[in-house]
């Protein structure tokens, strides 16, 4: 009994350890395609695209729903050239990033918030023009395209972020006290969201009632074998803009298993590397305390 | 040796005799062969298109923003009113099935240059006009894909058809709401008005309630059971509600977006999902439970305001 007992165990033990032997490596190598075909995808796409000198990156928060007292955190970052700033979640960067750094790794970045909002704000300094526009799957919007009109009041107040030396700007703006803390010490200008305007690089923004910040978390290094790309669309969706907010109702409140069996994540297969789904967002949350309360 | 094979054949004789009178009769009404109804809606759709060119799903999916409503969908002026008197197992049976259809899909199959009508789930008639619930997830592919205005090739039809085989087309989504897994949507009624299903007051644990739906295999399948929960869950990563009626009447794949009844023969929910209990979750072992869980009445009674 005891022989068949330890023969059995044996049998078991060797066919676990055969098993564990053929994954591993396949798991090595379904990792290491994945993401070389992401290269080559982001190759196809990006080509021609202008890098960021470099990207700030923020720690998002965000009281959205007052009644149940729920927050929202997201890593985000401004891509700095000296045409053009572009404020976008870090996420995809950032998981690549962690990818590439740890491919044993059965875990993600554990700094990382884990959301992702696919929206992009482009900031063209030279025309003071701000755009915003979104991404859903392989469909760019186009949402906003301004002119800047900010009416920042610099203040002389000073205080060291990072090791970047800042002064205190203020603004009223849609219903709400802002002050910022922008800096000089880094080339360029850009500031999270569409608070553009100011003579230099905005590294920690909040309003006055402490419910929505960006709070400086370090510089994002262009890489070459992680660039930092600002492309701005080469093209819209052809879909009135009025329908917008119902598209991304739908997009960021169903299952993706759901998108996935439409059909819709094949049709530009190859030639978007970041089809992103507002689902990871904050257009998934239900907000009771708008950013822009006007 | 003779003796058995003569007995062999009286007995062959007597029973297949037995049978051959058994199915040469008529059959008691109450035993339907849903199977060939379902047969029928092929031909019925195909005569549909042939009349209706741009009654087909494509349509459907390119005016999804446009037919799709931020608010309400209609006048409650156009729900039935609630049905009072409490009726016996086999009345609510005989009047619910007529509110309750099958809905399905035609598809155009290439390979044998074919189309051809299947059911994949279930729903249920909410006014005579053609306005009907199901599952968000019922309709979620063309919700999704309309929103892009991506169409699919070889994809027809939607349609629901009624216990007794005749078949609506689907014509405009409504309302979606994905996080309580409910979708509105209309039909062509062809002349024909659907029997819709009254909207109960809100059911509570322990009161009765019976599903007639449709899962796989077995059209309009009749279960008792009674609600043992009502919960409201926030997501707190979202702030969004997801409201369920958990009961106890038993249902399956196939069943999705099927009416739940109260004993008066209101609706009382919708089927959505189940959710099963393992003793070992991580190994999907040892099954121990299953939660039933629907969308409750009151969701779809929002829909309907002046």
């Amino acid at each position: 009994m005891n022989f068949k007992h330890i023969i059995a165990s044996a049998l078991v033990l060797s066919l676990a350890l055969g098993t564990l032997a053929q994954q591993t490596p396949q798991g090595k190598n379904d990792s290491s395609g994945m993401l070389s075909k992401m290269k080559e995808e982001e190759s196809v796409y990006y080509a021609g695209t202008d890098t960021a000198r470099y990207g700030v990156r923020y720690k998002m928060k965000y009281l959205f729903n007052k009644e149940n007292n729920l927050t929202f955190k997201e890593d985000r970052m401004v891509l700095v050239t000296p045409d053009v700033s572009l404020d976008m979640s870090y996420e995809g960067i950032g998981e690549m990033r962690w990818r590439a750094a740890y491919p044993d790794s059965k875990s993600g970045d554990p700094s990382l918030s884990w959301r992702l909002t696919p929206s992009f704000y482009f900031y063209f300094p030279e025309d003071n023009r701000q755009v915003e526009t979104y991404r859903i799957m392989s469909d760019e919007f186009l949402l906003r395209d301004t002119v800047c009109a900010n009416n920042w009041t610099v203040t002389t107040d000073e205080r060291t972020i990072g090791q970047y030396k800042c002064r205190k700007a203020t603004l009223d703006k849609g219903g709400r006290h802002w002050t910022a803390w922008f800096t000089t010490d880094l080339p360029y200008k850009a500031a999270p969201r569409d608070f553009n305007g100011l003579p230099g690089v905005v590294l920690d923004l909040c309003d006055a009632d402490g419910e929505i910040a960006w709070r400086f978390n370090g510089l994002v290094e262009n890489l070459p074998d992680s660039k930092l790309y600002v492309k701005f669309p080469d093209r819209f969706s052809k879909i009135d803009p009025k329908y917008f907010p119902k598209i991304v109702r739908i997009y960021s409140l169903s299952d993706n298993n759901y998108i996935q069996r439409s059909g819709v994540a094949d049709r530009q297969k190859g030639f978007y590397p970041e089809q992103y789904r507002p689902a990871m967002g904050l257009d998934a949350c239900l907000i009771d305390n708008p950013i822009d309360k006007d | 040796m003779k003796i058995p094979v003569i007995r062999h054949l009286i007995l062959t004789v007597f029973i297949e005799g037995t049978a051959f009178g058994y199915a040469s009769g008529p059959a008691p009404e109450q035993y339907r062969n849903y199977t060939k109804l379902l047969d029928g809606v092929t031909a019925q759709m195909r005569d549909y298109l042939a009349s209706h060119p741009e009654g087909n799903i494509d349509s459907v999916r390119h005016n999804l923003l446009e037919t799709l409503a931020e608010g309400p969908v209609a006048s409650p002026r156009w729900l039935p009113a609630r049905h009072k008197k409490k009726l016996t197992p086999n009345e609510l049976y005989d009047l619910c099935r007529r509110s309750s259809l099958v809905f399905g899909k035609m598809d155009y199959v290439s390979q044998v240059d074919r189309d051809s009508a299947y059911s994949t789930a279930s729903a249920v008639a909410l006014t005579a006009d053609g306005i009907c619930a199901t599952n968000y997830h019922v309709i979620s592919d063309v919700v999704i894909g309309g929103a892009l205005d991506h169409l699919v090739k070889g994809d027809k039809m939607r349609f629901v058809m009624d216990c007794d085989g005749r078949a609506y087309p689907v014509t405009a989504v409504l309302s979606v709401d994905p996080v309580n897994d409910l979708a509105i949507f209309k039909v062509d009624p062809c002349g024909h008005p659907l029997t819709p299903a009254p909207i109960g007051i809100d059911a509570s644990p322990g009161d009765a309630v019976f599903c007639l739906a449709n899962p796989t295999g077995a059209y309009f399948h009749f279960t008792d059971g009674m609600v043992s929960n009502c919960t409201a869950n926030l997501d707190k990563r979202t702030g969004q509600t997801r409201y369920i009626l958990e009961i106890t009447a038993d249902y399956g794949v196939g069943a999705s977006g099927g009416p739940v009844f109260d004993e008066y023969g209101n609706l009382a929910g919708i089927v959505s999902s189940t959710l099963s209990l393992y003793a070992n979750p991580q190994q999907y072992r040892n099954f121990q439970m299953s939660f039933k869980q629907t969308v409750p009445a009151f969701l779809i009674r929002d829909l309907f305001a002046d």
